[in-house]
């Protein structure tokens, strides 16, 4: 159970990681967060009855956790955001312009429209597997991914597509 | 770059777990796995076990305990001889919640509970009267039978 458990985390880590920090625009809070679900996979391994796939399962698990955590305090969250674009703007010099561009252009879009670019783009999840982990109907799966696309357009402007 | 190479290009900025994770994942584990300790069977089997020594020893204390039964006729007797209605007592060292059912002669006078000590009166006609107290501890579930004879006038 350790040795799966194990396993199961160095699979999945960054995958849980990088949605905690695009969801909550923090490096800290995704640290805590991302222990915090893993802890709860820990604890609830045992449950899981392969109805669905393991990387959905533990998305679900990060995608409930991150909700509770913003409905816990919506201070943390604006909080989370400003210091996140202060640690942008400080490691501006260490990081690619560009990439930091887009970087910065995905922080400024709403959080539903972010988090759908990241599970789509960046974790590659299906359509069908968002409208699971999200509690949304495909279409609107869709729809919302086409205008974080285009929003996401708008706020790069002439860096787009670069 | 056309849009869908851009969009697929955002993997370049998926961020990495840092490797305190590890160390912060794992030691919250650690600290988890401690806490499960204390639910383990054996653990719980413990406890049962201290749990069932300790009501054994309190159980064993309690019939080493005197119980000591006072049954009085709160009349001065003249020669163990009563008449009328007279004041019973019956108080039980050390108290505790007893139902009790009085019998004369065997047939029930009256039945109740009380805890400590019981007043009742009751009348006394000329003759032998066989007081039979029939008496249950609600705590320990013991059964007692208290029994006196008096002579009414």
């Amino acid at each position: 159970m350790d040795r799966d458990f194990t396993e199961i985390y160095r699979e999945y880590r960054d995958m849980v990681y990088n949605y905690m920090y695009w969801k909550t625009g923090s490096s800290e809070e995704a640290l805590d967060l991302t222990q915090e679900v893993f802890l709860k996979i820990y604890k609830n391994l045992r449950k899981f009855r392969g109805e669905s796939s393991l990387k959905t399962w533990i998305m679900k698990i990060a995608t409930n956790h991150a909700n509770s955590f913003f409905s816990r305090s919506k201070f943390r969250k604006l909080l989370s955001f400003n210091k996140s674009i202060e640690y942008l703007q400080d490691t501006k010099n260490e990081n690619n312009g560009l990439k930091l561009e887009v970087e910065n252009a995905l922080l400024k879009l709403r959080k539903k429209e972010r988090e759908i670019i990241v599970l789509y783009y960046m974790e590659g999840f299906s359509y069908k597997e968002i409208s699971t982990l999200l509690g949304i109907p495909i279409g609107t799966v869709k729809s919302r991914l086409n205008r974080a696309k285009e929003n996401l357009k708008k706020i790069l402007g002439d860096n787009y597509g670069k | 770059m056309e849009n869908k190479e851009f969009f697929e290009n955002l993997k370049k900025i998926r961020k990495q777990a840092p490797p305190e994770l590890d160390e912060k994942v794992f030691n919250a584990l650690n600290k988890q796995r401690k806490r499960l300790w204390l639910l383990t069977p054996v653990f719980a089997t413990m406890i049962l076990l201290f749990i069932f020594v300790y009501l054994t020893k309190m159980t064993q204390n309690d019939e080493l305990m005197a119980v000591t039964y006072i049954v009085e006729l709160r009349q001065p007797e003249e020669y163990g001889i009563y008449s009328g209605e007279v004041p019973l007592d019956l108080e039980i060292i050390p108290k505790s919640l007893y139902s009790y059912t009085i019998l004369e002669n065997g047939d029930t006078l009256d039945s109740g509970e009380f805890q400590g000590l019981l007043q009742d009166t009751m009348v006394l006609t000329t003759g032998y009267h066989r007081i039979t107290i029939k008496l249950k501890n609600y705590s320990t579930g013991e059964e007692q039978t208290v029994e006196r004879v008096f002579f009414g006038l």
